[in-house]
């Protein structure tokens, strides 16, 4: 075995490998805090240079699946897939890992001894989220989606003295276990219906239904909207989304960012695993499903946002009408795999930010972030509450932001699909969301100033915030390198 | 095949000796009034599981069943329950109101209702081949250490996980984290 | 001859009764153990269809072997989660805290 075929599993052995010494430095040096993230930090950059090691590989036609047993005479089952569709989910999630990394920074070092811990959790929960994207087979993907699950689970709760933060964990793990079961029973009804679990290869699910054609796929019916629905809970679709809120006021400010952003890419990456791989010959079957959970979710989100009073429950809110715009691109089935891609990205870069400006107004161990501490942040910090305002513009779809593009981009492939009515109602519900962005901007800009005490902006959390904003900007005003990239981003 | 039929085959006769008790004691789990004796029900339930395992002739599966959930993971349900300090006795408010109770229950009839249309719609009468000998343990395992490596040495990453969380969840240190 | 549709019955009412205990019990502990129940019920249909389907590769036995493993370490964590909120609140009934807020 040459180094070139370890490569399609490559970032998930260097996060392993940061997980383990991240440990092993608690035991041989003493309060290894600072150290402990330059390793982790180092872990994801080298991920993130393997995901795009691998996008170049591909050019020079490099075996896409990586099977388990090499030359033995037994079932040859793909397991790893390597393909543009990973290379850019690996770049994308690691990325936003490491500016989310870099936003806990400062929760990192007040956390002491428990920081290894904290750190080896972010990795193994990272590398978990990419296993999802990258998967080949139906059992790898439940067993990435249960690595990031479990790690997240405590990620919640990991400030555990503070009343919220238990709540957090403990709804998330009830909800996010009932999630996961209901996702494993749909898988196990369409390896019953499929007779495989493969998404690639011989005897897979796709080429089963290629090549039968069944006459009353009820069971397989069932088994798509059971999987659609565990996913659903896991990237906060409507009507499954009632745990987002209170996750996301209870968890820590400085983890936030990182859960709502890496769960979605690789929630909505590994959902377009399995439609556009395995299951692509039942369009007309999931689609609908889709249409309706999109528009429910953006109704749901989008009123329930505006009368929220805590910026963390406001942007939850606004989390799960985003859901519903992310599920818009996958109506049009392959045609959308690129609107989806821009739209995820510069979601998760946006959101990486505005929840860094959360954890620099309420503190990065906080949970929740009552609107009254916002008032007058203007006058307190000027230049932190106009990278804020930019923030929120893209998350309400104001041109020159990537939220306009990312909008247009999705709408446009919703009604190039014949989704006519989801477009429609997608267009009332960003024209209502305007209100619950400039109510929040109306608070920073125009009241009075909530205190007197300054704020501080960590080092490390003002480059992620340059970041967030320059990107934002940028990729609003030239999206196009951006967009080819993400057209290219094709599953197998 | 009528149910005459069905029920002359023995096999069917065993199904249902332990698939009845199976379903009753898991029942019993999601609606016994003492709290351990619902855990003890999952016992039997779980116990249930592992047998029907064995009818359908994955030895393995069934074995691991019993070590793994019968051994370990009852024992932590009920350290759980000692831990937290559950009242041993009879005690009314384990469960919601009977008003919460009635849509939770339409809910579960009615998805159960939509399964079992499905499987009849989309397999009808097909047959089962009862195995003739039992999968052996060593053929699961040449299995899962050739088809099947990928996944099982990934599954350390969720065990690592898991170890690292239930630790630093339920670990007591740091004096200065006591509020 | 036994029926496939048996054991699929069986495991969708095992399935739904887990279900119906996640939603209507109050004790977290409880909760965890209807979720266990719906991963037997899992169980039951994965290996089922792996003798139905007599697989060469025993895909259902070892996808039921994966789901046991990972619930085991799904339990331990969360039989953690819940020492620790009983630790902050003397109590672990899943109503105090408000599940379904919005």
């Amino acid at each position: 075995m040459n180094n070139a075929a370890l490569l399609p599993i490559a970032p998930e052995v260097i996060l392993l490998a940061g997980a383990l010494i991240v440990i092993l430095l608690l035991v041989l040096l003493d309060r290894p805090y600072r150290e402990g993230g330059i390793v982790a930090m180092a872990a994801l950059a080298a991920a993130a240079v393997a995901s795009v090691l691998q996008w170049q590989a591909l050019g020079d036609g490099a075996d896409n699946l990586y099977f388990s047993a090499q030359g033995v005479p037994v079932p040859r089952l793909p397991m790893v897939v390597m393909d543009h569709y990973s290379a850019f989910a690996g770049v994308v999630i690691f990325v936003v890992s490491m500016l989310g990394l870099a936003v806990a920074w400062r929760l990192v070092l007040t956390l002491g001894a428990r920081s290894a811990e904290f750190l080896t959790l972010v990795l193994l929960a990272v590398a978990g989220l990419h296993m999802m994207t990258a998967s080949a087979n139906m059992i790898m993907l439940f067993i990435g989606l249960e690595t990031a699950s479990i790690a997240l689970y405590v990620l919640a709760g990991f400030t555990r003295e503070r009343a919220n933060a238990d709540e957090a964990a403990v709804k998330y793990f009830l909800l996010g276990s009932l999630a996961s079961v209901v996702f494993v029973y749909g898988a196990a009804l369409l390896f019953a219906a499929t007779g495989s679990t493969a998404f690639y290869g011989a005897g897979s699910m796709r080429e089963f239904l290629a090549e039968n054609i069944v006459a009353e796929p009820a069971i397989l019916l069932l088994a798509m909207g059971l999987v659609i629905v565990g996913m659903s809970f896991k990237v906060t679709a409507a009507p499954f989304h009632q745990w987002a809120p209170d996750v996301y006021q209870g968890a820590p400010s400085g983890i936030v960012g990182l859960m709502a952003a890496g769960v979605k890419i690789a929630g909505f990456a590994a959902l377009g695993r399995i439609l556009f791989s395995a299951l692509p010959s039942q369009i007309d079957d999931w689609a609908p499903a889709l249409a309706i959970i999109a528009g429910a979710s953006m109704i749901i989100g989008t009123v329930l946002a505006a009368v929220q009073d805590d910026v963390k429950r406001i942007l939850a809110y606004s989390g799960v009408a985003h859901a519903g715009y992310i599920l818009m691109a996958f109506v049009a089935g392959n045609e959308g795999i690129g609107s989806m891609w821009f739209y995820v990205t510069t979601y998760a870069l946006t959101v990486i930010g505005v929840f860094a400006v959360v954890a620099v107004v309420s503190g990065s161990r906080s949970g929740s972030s009552p609107l009254a501490e916002w008032s007058g942040l203007s006058s307190r910090a000027p230049v932190l509450a106009w990278v804020m305002l930019i923030m929120l513009l893209a998350l309400a779809g104001i041109p020159f932001t990537t939220g306009f593009v990312a909008k247009v981009t999705v709408f446009t492939a919703a009604t190039d699909a014949g989704y006519l009515w989801l477009m429609i109602l997608a267009l009332v519900t960003t024209i209502v969301g305007l209100y619950v962005y400039f109510r929040l901007a109306a608070v920073m800009f125009l009241e009075g100033p909530a205190g007197v005490e300054e704020v501080v902006v960590p080092p490390t959390t003002a480059l992620v915030l340059a970041v967030a904003a320059v990107t934002t900007v940028l990729l609003g005003l030239l999206p196009w390198p951006l967009l080819d990239l993400a057209r290219e981003a094709l599953p197998l | 095949m009528t149910i005459g039929d069905w029920l002359t085959e023995s096999a069917n006769w065993a199904f249902l000796f332990l698939a009845i008790p199976t379903f009753v004691a898991s029942v019993m789990v999601v609606s016994s009034r003492n709290v351990v004796r619902a855990v003890l029900y999952l016992v039997i339930a779980l116990g249930g599981s592992a047998a029907l395992f064995l009818m359908l002739g994955a030895e393995f599966v069934g074995w691991t069943v019993v070590l793994v959930y019968i051994g370990a993971v009852i024992i932590l349900f009920l350290i759980g329950i000692m831990i937290t300090r559950a009242p041993l006795t009879k005690s009314v408010d384990l469960s919601h109101p009977i008003s919460a109770k009635a849509p939770a229950a339409l809910l579960s009839v009615l998805l159960f209702g939509v399964v079992a249309w499905a499987v009849v719609e989309s397999f009808g009468l097909e047959t089962i081949p009862l195995p003739e000998e039992a999968t052996r343990t060593g053929e699961i395992g040449l299995s899962i250490f050739t088809s099947w490596v990928i996944p099982f040495e990934v599954v350390s990453f969720v065990l690592l996980a898991a170890l690292i969380g239930g630790i630093v969840l339920a670990r007591k240190d740091e004096p200065a984290e006591v509020p | 001859m036994m029926t496939i549709i048996q054991w699929i019955l069986l495991g969708a009412a095992l399935f739904s009764v887990g279900l119906y205990g996640v939603l209507t019990r109050r004790n977290a502990v409880l909760v965890l153990a209807s979720v266990e129940i719906m991963l037997a019920a899992v169980n039951i249909n994965l290996v089922a269809f792996d003798t139905y389907l007599s697989d060469p590769a025993y895909t259902g036995q070892i996808f039921a072997l994966f789901v046991i493993a990972l619930a085991a370490a799904e339990v331990g964590v969360g039989i953690a989660i819940i020492l620790m909120i009983f630790r902050n609140r003397h109590s672990v009934d899943v109503d105090e805290l408000d599940l379904m807020r919005y």
